[in-house]
């Protein structure tokens, strides 16, 4: 009897149970739209990729997800397109994700790691003549053959911690951080000759230099962000032609991006905890605006696309950097068109049309 | 009539939370009187707030081998547990985190200014005789005053100091998963008023063990890597005592190397060989004195220098290493006077100082200092059926770093609570206790960053709690029976959190949280007796909570549960008795919670439940007695995670064997 009571007691208490079934949703048909790469938060692994539909305004979340099965991984850093691939960075996943355009399904998922097992954390990605170029945190600087979606070699660069990168005249430029050896950073861009894969000179331009432009008139626009303290950020124009740097923007900025010919520079000021973008021609090399439009809709100004084609504006807003961010759709004029919700800290976009 | 045996039995039936040691009157009669009195101190029946005990008995039958495995198994408690030897493992309590509640060990406190939470793993359970988790009023007597300064309490009394005359030796050794390889040693002899003890764990292991985990359609598995451990804990504990004087002194040593398991990077090796090494001394002295039948007197000193080293052979700086080195501590004295008029009725009055420094390479961190004068008032007063217990805190706080200007502060709390007897013939008892409480901010919650925040305020904290406790004997064939149910609020105002502040690179923290908690909970605790030998207990307890964002209505997670806080937690513990062996089953749940502030299904982590078999068997020879212990866990091999991209381990086992002479 008392066996037995034990024995049932035993058995009353074994919940049979684990009954957690993942149910993900099948693929999706996709059409032209806005791709919007989200970083994520660090070790969390839900960096993702959502895709919208900008003629039904419907959101597909976590695309990238539906379309293969699996996360992106953890800390999404840069997505660019080229050709009829959109190459896609993940830093702290320490790989290079290669997806179709046409369904946004995995072509490849490079990893980047060295021959000690341990990752480069990969930061950008710049494309030149059938080759894809990534910068890794690591000092290197992987060759990619978009053909074969395989690393053909890596270039290393002599600074710290390469962030940004771009390619201009035949040469690849490559922004020196030094970011992880704070308070020490770095200021100086790395110049590689790609008919040789040699580093032929290396600029010295503002302190902890990040996103690099190139522009249509042979010049490199670089975001120096300086030390958060006593040096301010700036940016600093290179003349590709003499690699030397010929002039200084003293505008502060997040970030950078150029489309068509016009830079445009955003920040969000954590002090006042407003948004703006900057608005700098490339040719004149003069700021047009300091306000390009009104961004009193946007809690933390996070990225941006402009589409001067079809007239639209698009700014992310990554809010608190850990609940869902947002996607705010303007005309040039500046007006309020609608807005989207995506994943956490959305940070790059990419307009994907078939035609082009 | 009475016997003698008889009354322990009940008295130990009213204190302990779990009747598991109920099974073990076998060593009852090695128990002296002593025991028994300072444990009475902790009973249920006499405080006002939730207390929940585990004695020696109970921690050696359960599955434990660190104090993190001790204590995740009592009410309202939620282990936020790394994973594995090496992981970090602290206690949230009601949903308040590791850093609300104060470890006492011998009735002193553990003092970590930078982090201000201990990591529970790093503690051998097998130091410790007893141990207990309160909510109003740390248990012990003559405490210094920053024993009071806590929302919930854990005090351990250290194996080596309970007190008992002549020579004891214990000898154990623990094998099995994860490479692990842990021998103690327990030393205790006590001759006329002297008494001397020492003990030494050594914990050796790999921590390798195999998971699985789920990236969208596809099942990974994989082993966590780089997460061995040695570790050595060692403690002497000196003891004199006659009529008027009793004076302790012990002294402490822990010394740990081990690697640090990162989180499961998704398409990444995983295979970083991050390390921490760790050495941690402390001497404490507690000196009580009966100056006369009414006034007792008590001192109190602690040293103690911790030091921590990181290293991280895989960053990516010039280089290619990151090594941070933290040197914290203490000098800490406390003084208190005691006037108990009659037995009815006492009013306690003690002051701390304690000063604390950090030495760090860390660049922004500049040798931080603190002044801490703590002031307590304690009044207990009780007649037959009605107990009353009160007190004020006093905190004058004096902050200092190189780069900027000492900062003071200043604050006043208070609490009460009674418990009283409802019906004259039933024990049945009605408890109530109010808390209000500041917790200074960290030196990390300081100086964290490049951007410090000298201004930042102590985060303020209201507890309310309700409850009944009812126990019964010898009722409808059935040996005992208790039942503990509270219902309680509570409220977080200024909670420190870290938020960007000038870009996202620099993070600083500001008191802008508000957090709301409520909920009840219940534990339940039988014991029936079959036949002479044999005997079947269950304890079995359940919390609801519910931790809500009240910060800003405005935001998207306002009214939000906040991150790691289960809305369920439950236990459930079988024990079936015979004089020579126990087996005992137990079934530990955790609810679903959340892994970041916005309550979305992309945050959303699954409850899970793991259940663990433990076979105790003694035997003696001559005056020898041999103990073998088997404790299988998890052994549905479940998959899980406590946080998120850290796995649990799945099935595994020890082995221990015990010598005590």
């Amino acid at each position: 009897m008392k066996k037995q009571l034990h024995w049932i007691s035993l058995v009353l208490i074994i919940l049979v149970g684990n009954c957690t079934t993942k149910n993900d949703p099948a693929p999706v048909k996709v059409q032209e739209g806005l791709w919007v790469l989200h970083e994520g938060t660090f070790n969390l692994n839900n960096a993702g990729l959502s895709a919208i539909n900008l003629d039904s305004g419907k959101v597909v979340v976590d695309f990238f997800r539906r379309q293969n099965g699996r996360a992106l991984g953890d800390v999404a850093n840069d997505m660019k397109r080229y050709g009829g691939k959109v190459y896609i960075v993940v830093n702290n996943s320490s790989i290079l994700e290669i997806v179709d355009v046409a369904n946004g399904q995995s072509q490849a998922t490079i990893s980047m790691i060295n021959d000690g097992f341990e990752p480069r954390q990969p930061r950008q990605v710049a494309f030149d003549d059938g080759k894809a170029y990534v910068c890794s945190y690591d000092g290197s600087i992987a060759v990619i053959d978009t053909t074969s979606l395989k690393i053909v070699t890596y270039l290393n660069s002599s600074g710290q911690n390469p962030d940004g990168i771009a390619v201009q005249n035949g040469n690849l430029y490559v922004s020196n951080s030094g970011g992880l050896n704070y308070p020490d950073y770095d200021n100086t861009v790395s110049v590689f000759d790609l008919n040789t894969n040699k580093e032929i000179k290396k600029i010295t331009v503002g302190l902890n230099p990040g996103t690099l432009a190139a522009d249509p008139h042979g010049d490199v626009y670089v975001l120096c962000r300086g030390d958060y303290d006593q040096v301010p950020s700036s940016i600093k124009i290179i003349d590709a032609s003499s690699d030397e740097v010929k002039g200084s923007l003293l505008i502060t900025g997040s970030s950078i991006s150029l489309f068509g010919t016009t830079l445009y520079v955003s920040n969000y000021d954590f002090i006042t905890r407003k948004s703006t973008i900057a608005v700098v021609d490339v040719l004149t090399e003069d700021v047009i605006s300091h306000n390009l439009i009104d961004l009193s809709d946007v809690q933390t100004l996070y990225g941006l696309y402009v589409d001067e084609n079809d007239g639209q504006i698009f700014v992310t807003d990554a809010k608190d950097f850990t609940s869902q961010g947002k996607v705010f759709e303007y005309n040039l004029e500046g007006e309020l068109q609608r807005s989207f919700v995506v994943g956490v800290n959305p940070s790059k976009l990419l307009k994907i049309t078939t035609t082009r | 009539m009475v016997s003698r045996q008889s009354l322990y039995i009940l008295f130990s039936l009213t204190i302990t939370w779990s009747p598991l040691a109920l099974g073990q009157m076998d060593s009852l009669h090695l128990l002296t009187p002593i025991i028994v009195e300072e444990k009475a101190l902790i009973s249920p029946k006499n405080t006002s707030n939730p207390v929940y005990t585990l004695d020696q008995e109970q921690l050696e039958r359960s599955n434990t081998t660190t104090l993190a495995d001790a204590v995740k198994t009592l009410p309202g408690v939620y282990l936020k547990d790394f994973g594995g030897i090496g992981g970090l493992k602290t206690l949230s309590l009601r949903g308040l985190d590791a850093k609300y509640t104060r470890i006492l060990i011998d009735g002193i406190p553990i003092i970590d200014a930078q982090m201000g939470q201990i990591d529970l793993s790093t503690y051998p359970v097998a130091q410790f005789s007893s141990m207990s988790l309160a909510l109003l009023e740390p248990s012990g007597t003559l405490l210094p005053a920053s024993a009071y300064n806590g929302v919930n309490f854990l005090s351990l009394q250290p194996s080596t100091s309970t007190p008992k005359n002549g020579l004891d030796l214990q000898f154990g050794v623990k094998m099995g998963s994860f490479g692990l390889f842990q021998p103690h040693l327990l030393i205790k002899n006590g001759w006329q008023h002297h008494q001397l003890g020492g003990f030494i764990n050594y914990q050796s292991a790999h921590g390798v063990y195999p998971f699985t985990y789920q990236n969208g359609q596809l099942t990974s598995h994989d082993t966590r890597k780089n997460a061995d451990q040695k570790a050595l804990n060692a403690l002497t504990n000196y003891q004199y005592k006659n009529n008027w004087l009793k004076s302790t002194w012990n002294l402490q040593l822990q010394s740990s190397n081990q690697g640090l398991p990162g989180a499961i990077i998704l398409y990444q090796p995983n295979a970083l060989g991050q390390r921490l090494y760790r050495q941690n001394w402390s001497i404490q002295t507690k000196n009580t004195a009966k100056l006369s039948p009414k006034w007792d007197a008590v001192i109190q000193y602690k040293w103690s220098e911790n030091h921590l080293t990181y290293e991280d052979p895989t960053f990516l700086n010039e280089e290619s290493m990151l090594r941070n080195t933290y040197q914290e501590q203490h000098h800490f004295t406390s003084l208190g006077l005691r006037y108990e008029p009659d037995t009815s009725f006492s009013v306690y009055f003690v002051g701390d100082l304690d000063y604390s420094q950090l030495i760090t390479n860390v660049s922004q961190l500049e040798t931080p200092r603190r002044y801490y004068w703590l002031q307590a008032l304690r009044i207990n007063w009780h007649n037959s059926r009605l107990h009353l217990q009160g007190g004020l805190l006093h905190h004058y706080l004096f902050d200092q770093n190189k780069s900027s200007a000492a900062t003071r502060t200043q604050k006043w709390n208070a609490n009460a609570g009674f418990n009283y007897q409802i019906l004259k013939k039933q024990a049945l008892f009605l408890k109530m206790m109010y808390k209000g409480l500041f917790r200074m901010p960290t030196f990390n919650e300081l100086y964290y960053n490049l951007v410090e925040n000298p201004n930042l305020k102590p985060e303020y904290s209201n507890q309310l709690d309700a409850g009944l406790f009812w126990e019964k004997r010898n009722w409808a064939g059935q040996e005992y029976v208790s039942v503990d149910a509270h219902v309680f609020y509570g409220q977080t105002r200024d909670k420190i959190i870290t938020v960007p502040t000038q870009n996202l690179f620099i993070w600083s923290m500001q008191n802008i949280g508000t957090v709301e908690n409520k909920g009840g909970q219940v534990a339940i605790t039988s014991y029936f007796k079959m036949g002479k030998k044999a005997g079947f207990t269950t304890t079995t307890n359940y919390t609801f909570q519910r931790n809500i964002d009240r910060t800003d209505e405005s935001k998207s997670t306002y009214g939000h549960q906040i991150p790691y806080t289960p809305q369920h937690l439950a236990n459930l513990q079988v024990g079936y008795d015979r004089h020579k062996w126990s087996l005992t089953s137990n079934v530990l749940y955790n609810g679903a919670r959340y892994r970041l502030p916005e309550n979305s299904i992309g945050n959303y982590l699954p409850p899970w439940f793991t259940q663990d078999v433990i076979f105790l068997y003694k035997m003696w020879l001559n005056e020898i007695e041999l103990r073998g212990r088997l404790a299988l866990n998890n052994i549905w091999d479940h998959s899980y995670e406590v946080i998120s991209y850290f796995p649990m381990p799945g099935f595994h086992g020890f082995l221990t064997l015990t010598i005590i002479i």
